[in-house]
């Protein structure tokens, strides 16, 4: 579904400094993939490169037949929107929004009709409707994050990106967190690229890489 | 050891886009407040240096009668270095110039005036003491432009025939004359007698001129000379007295002027406590690092202190380099509506502003350090305060109580009144609660909006109906500008159209104003007028007099400040010659809004009724049933008020300050003023008729005077718009400030807005909504706000009619919308086009 093919990326800041190095990766549909690695190493780097927000120095990335290079920004955006779900470390949900405006905004941008019942469903699937007219402020961080795990897969995309979707959160929560990400990925066949520091997360995934020396291995 | 001070300087040297916002808010926000503070000292300055030379004198002796030469020998006795004297004799009448003829002060001087100054001429080789040895006469410049005269013209002045020597340019004021709308001709006394102008009954002023070695004349001689004289209408000026009959005008001017620019600075400062609270938003962890590393409360203190103090003092050193600069410009065209200045930028006045606005910043910024520095240490590393929301307002609004004082006491110092400075700061607190009040109402019907929108409007409507304190700190710094750069034109417009209708000059207004007439030329006056189409309007009697006591009380004994203007008035009220003038029935310009009109004829027993103007009144501090004396000619009179007038000045028709019940003054000696109403077709024919058969008396053209006065506001007008634009400039500076605070605080939004598939364009589009939205909301309140002060200025203060002047009013609320607009796509395209910017969020 996505294949990375030999993908490099460097920044000059002013010397160059190589983040990644002939990356290959391919994730087919429903595939729940985790990758690990030490701070630095380049992960972050990895996903916005996966989520059409980076270009990469060398290499191809291809999505359904689709490659990203003959793709403007403003068709990468629209792709992105249409087909990639993302769920952050520090949730990063509209402050202003409600639960379920913040839900729903993915359906919103591409004027989907009933996008609000749609929103309503999802918060439901994570248990969060009983909160959808509540702010952000007004939420746990557990509920911030299944609420942006609702938006995330609101649309169907065929890949969803996690960072660290655990990573602010307390064991307990960040469990139950992992647990309805998993579900949802599997309930949607929905594929999963997980980043984590978390080993036994890490080995809860099909697809095990650890990203060390601008290289990715499979473990 | 690391230093508070230190550690600030290197925190803003990693800030600088704050610091350039910080800086330049409060740079507009006081190059107005320091142009018009410099522009006042140096204009207070020349005329103190130059006092001299505009009276013509050290101290003058001025009187509408002869001063007999024993009373001017006493009050020289008391002046023992005058070395120096000259008299000089000003009266008006009518002169035939060839094209029409024209009410015109002739000034009659003797061989040794001028005792200070000299006479410039359009012909720079004129001798002016050719005046004395022939027929000759100097002219204003003006009446070369208006009637075409020239040197060497003759000239009918009286009986006797003049050759015209030169046009004046500049002369020395020679005595006591602000503002005249009549052209000057100057002549020797020599000459006087074989023209006859001086006839029985004519009214002229006689200013005896006195130089002296070093005399300086202090309350004390002021108080001696004015006992030995015999006259009370004769008055003893002092050469500083120039400086205040020069400069009233501008000093008023730019005394409102001044206001103004306070309002530049309250915007700016509106501005700048949102800046500030965006960066210490940025600084909270900072801030916690640092306590927990061992820094104390007054660490903390200092460090934020010095941060504000140092951006206080680079800003207003800003604001005076960009001060001078504007002093340069305006130099060089040559000043602006008349506004020319004189001298040089004094740094003097700089350091005043640089200390002001160091004070001023610590003023805006105190309250949010404190109110940070407060928290507890744990609560710096939350998104939100551990506070109560009610606490935290009161407590916050509490501590810019501080801050309300200091704009209190700079509005009252800059305006010179205590009223006015007082009003001022209530009207623009009041405007404040009025905009908080329609920002909280305005972001709840805009939620409610949303619910019927969708897209990039609804993503607008929500984040301001939601984001609601930056909202509405948004929308009530640009309707405050909106607000104050509309009641400019709206007042003037109120003024204006009290003399002006759409075809020109009022219809209402009478066509001449007549003076020196006598009460036996009535009956000739009125057939005149009627042969020519016109027809007379008030003919009423003017006898002249002093103020000798209030409530039993001498005028000498009452003191009080001079500080504030309404001091001012109440002293020029008491110690002024007045004008009485006596009639049975109200004028149409008048209405009585205290006590009763005259009961009828004095009998001759009993209290003397007497009705006062109403401002008038306020200036004595005086109310109906109070007692005055008055002293006209040598009598003295016991009055009652029995009531108090409303005036319409505008009506030009003869008004009067006091007028007596009928049957007290008719046995003094009166002058008649009168007004003549209507259009004729043979104006000039009717001219020439009157000055033929009334040669003692004279006519103004009211409608010339009127169109000079438009004129003359017209050019003030342009001072006052400028003014005007800086509270715009300041409060777009302030939006400028907002959107980038709200670009760099939402530009985690747009990233993850862009993450989640909002286009370019979409994105784009919100933050334009958002500006737009907010712009047109502040146009709506800002010109509402401005028409109901403006009325209330009108109907309240002025009680004029009110109008409203639309065209400007449109044309400015389409401009500040445009440019919200504008600020709106403009910010948020240099954010959106790096696409590198979404990465940050993975971080």
């Amino acid at each position: 579904m996505i294949k990375l093919t030999n993908i490099s990326k460097s920044y000059h800041n002013p010397e160059k400094i190589q983040i990644l190095e002939n990356i290959n990766l391919e994730v087919k549909k429903g595939d729940v993939c985790s990758i690990m690695g030490k701070s630095g190493s380049g992960k972050s780097t990895l996903l916005s490169l996966f989520a059409g927000l980076d270009v990469p120095s060398a290499g191809e990335i291809t999505f359904h037949q689709k490659n990203y290079r003959s793709m403007n920004e403003a068709q990468m955006t629209d792709f992105r929107g249409k087909h990639i779900g993302i769920v952050f470390q520090s949730f990063y949900l509209m402050p202003h929004l409600t639960a379920l405006e913040n839900c729903m905004l993915p359906l919103e941008i591409f004027g989907i009709d009933g996008a609000k019942d749609r929103a309503f469903e999802m918060l439901k699937a994570v248990e969060l409707d009983h909160r959808a007219s509540h702010f952000p402020s007004q939420m746990s961080g557990g509920e911030q994050q299944r609420v942006a795990i609702a938006r995330a897969i609101i649309h169907n995309p065929k890949l969803l990106l996690a960072d660290e979707p655990s990573g602010n959160l307390d064991e307990k929560t960040g469990l139950l967190v992992m647990d309805l990400l998993f579900k949802v990925c599997e309930q949607h066949e929905t594929a999963l690229i997980l980043v984590t520091h978390n080993k036994e997360l890490g080995d809860r995934c099909s697809l095990k890489y650890i990203l060390s020396d601008k290289n990715l291995e499979r473990v | 050891m690391l230093s508070p001070f230190s550690l600030a300087c290197s925190e803003l040297k990693g800030n600088r886009k704050f610091v350039y916002s910080f800086i330049l808010n409060l740079a507009i926000g006081l190059v107005g407040l320091i142009v018009l503070d410099q522009y006042k000292r140096l204009t207070s300055t020349e005329v103190s240096i130059k006092s001299k030379e505009l009276m013509g004198a050290d101290f003058l002796v001025v009187s509408r009668l002869e001063v007999p030469k024993s009373t001017q020998k006493r009050v020289e006795n008391i002046i023992p270095e005058t070395k120096q004297k000259t008299i000089k004799q000003t009266f008006f009448t009518m002169v035939d110039f060839g094209e029409d003829l024209h009410l015109t002060q002739i000034s009659v001087v003797e061989e040794n005036y001028p005792l200070y100054g000299n006479f410039i001429f359009e012909n720079k080789t004129f001798d002016f003491s050719r005046i004395h040895n022939e027929k000759v006469v100097v002219l204003s410049s003006e009446i070369r432009e208006q009637f075409q005269m020239s040197v060497g013209d003759i000239i009918e002045l009286g009986e006797s025939e003049f050759l015209v020597g030169g046009f004046i340019e500049e002369e020395p004021t020679g005595g006591v004359n602000a503002v005249s709308f009549a052209p000057k001709i100057y002549m020797s006394k020599k000459h006087l007698k074989e023209t006859e102008l001086v006839t029985r009954g004519s009214t002229s002023r006689y200013h005896y001129l006195y130089r002296c070695v070093s005399c300086e004349l202090g309350k004390s001689e002021i108080s001696q000379m004015k006992k030995v004289l015999d006259n009370p209408s004769t008055k003893i000026l002092g050469h500083q007295s120039a400086n205040e009959q020069t400069s009233r005008l501008y000093k008023y001017l730019s005394d409102y002027l001044s206001l103004c620019s306070l309002v530049a600075l309250i915007l700016s400062g509106v501005g700048l406590i949102y800046i500030f609270h965006s960066y210490l938003l940025r600084q909270r962890i900072s801030l916690g690092v640092l306590k927990s590393l061992g820094a104390d409360y007054y660490f903390c203190l200092k460090y934020l202190v010095w941060q504000v103090v140092i951006l206080g003092l680079i800003g207003t050193t800003l604001s005076v380099l960009v001060s001078m600069l504007c002093f340069m410009v305006i130099r060089t065209i040559g000043g602006i509506g008349g506004l020319v200045v004189p001298g040089v930028f004094h740094l003097s006045g700089s350091f005043l502003a640089i200390l002001l606005g160091v004070i001023l910043s610590l003023a805006w910024c105190m309250p949010l350090i404190t109110s940070f520095l407060s928290e507890k240490s744990s609560s710096l590393f939350q998104s939100e305060t551990l506070k109560s929301p009610k606490k935290r307002i009161s407590s916050f609004t509490l501590s810019y109580i501080p801050l309300f004082l200091i704009v209190t006491a700079l509005a009252i110092w800059q305006s010179n009144s205590w009223v006015v400075g007082s009003v001022f700061i209530a009207v623009s607190a009041l405007l404040f609660v009025f905009l908080y009040c329609c920002g909280v109402i305005a972001s709840r019907l805009i939620e409610l909006l949303a619910e019927y929108v969708n897209g990039p409007l609804r993503w607008s409507l929500l984040s301001l109906s939601r984001k609601r304190s930056r909202f509405i700190a948004t929308l009530i710094s640009l309707t405050f500008s909106v607000s104050f750069i509309n009641l400019i034109p709206q007042i003037r417009q109120n003024i204006l159209s009290e003399v002006k209708s759409k075809g020109g000059i009022s219809k209402d207004l009478p066509s001449y104003f007549l003076f020196d007439m006598q009460k036996e030329d009535y009956d000739d006056l009125s057939k005149m007028a009627n042969q020519h189409q016109l027809s007379m309007g008030v003919f009423a009697p003017m006898i002249q007099g002093r103020l000798l006591k209030i409530r039993d009380i001498g005028v000498e004994n009452i003191e009080n400040e001079e500080f504030s203007r309404e001091g001012q008035s109440a002293s020029w009220a008491r110690n002024r010659t007045y004008n009485f003038s006596y009639y049975s029935q109200l004028k149409k310009s008048e209405k009585i809004i205290e006590g009763e009109w005259f009961q009828g004829v004095y009998s001759g027993s009993g209290d003397i009724e007497i009705s006062l103007e109403r401002r008038f009144a306020k200036r004595l501090g005086v109310h109906v049933g109070d007692s005055l004396q008055f002293l006209i000619m040598d009598k003295k009179i016991n009055v009652v008020i029995t009531s108090i007038r409303h005036i319409q000045w505008t009506s030009f028709d003869p008004n009067f300050f006091v007028v007596f019940q009928p049957g007290v003054l008719e046995g003094f000696p009166s002058q008649y003023l009168g007004s003549i109403k209507g259009t004729s077709d043979s104006e000039k024919v009717f001219r020439k008729n009157f000055y033929k058969r009334f040669v003692g008396g004279a006519l103004l053209d009211v409608k010339k005077v009127v169109s000079r006065l438009i004129a003359l506001v017209t050019q003030l007008e342009k001072i006052i718009l400028a003014v005007g634009l800086l509270c715009l400039l300041s409060g777009f500076a302030v939006l400028i400030a907002i959107a980038y605070s709200k670009i760099y605080g939402d530009m985690k939004q747009m990233q993850l807005s862009k993450c989640i598939g909002m286009s370019f364009r979409q994105i784009r589009m919100q933050q334009i909504f958002e500006f737009g939205i907010t712009g047109l909301l502040a146009v709506m309140v800002g010109s509402m706000s401005s028409i109901l002060i403006s009325f209330g200025i009108s109907r309240i203060m002025i009680r004029n009619i009110f109008s409203v002047e639309l065209q400007l009013l449109v044309f400015l609320s389409a401009s500040v919308v445009f440019i919200a607009i504008f600020i709106g796509w403009w910010v948020s395209g240099r954010f959106l086009k790096q696409s590198k910017n979404a990465n940050h969020l993975f971080d």
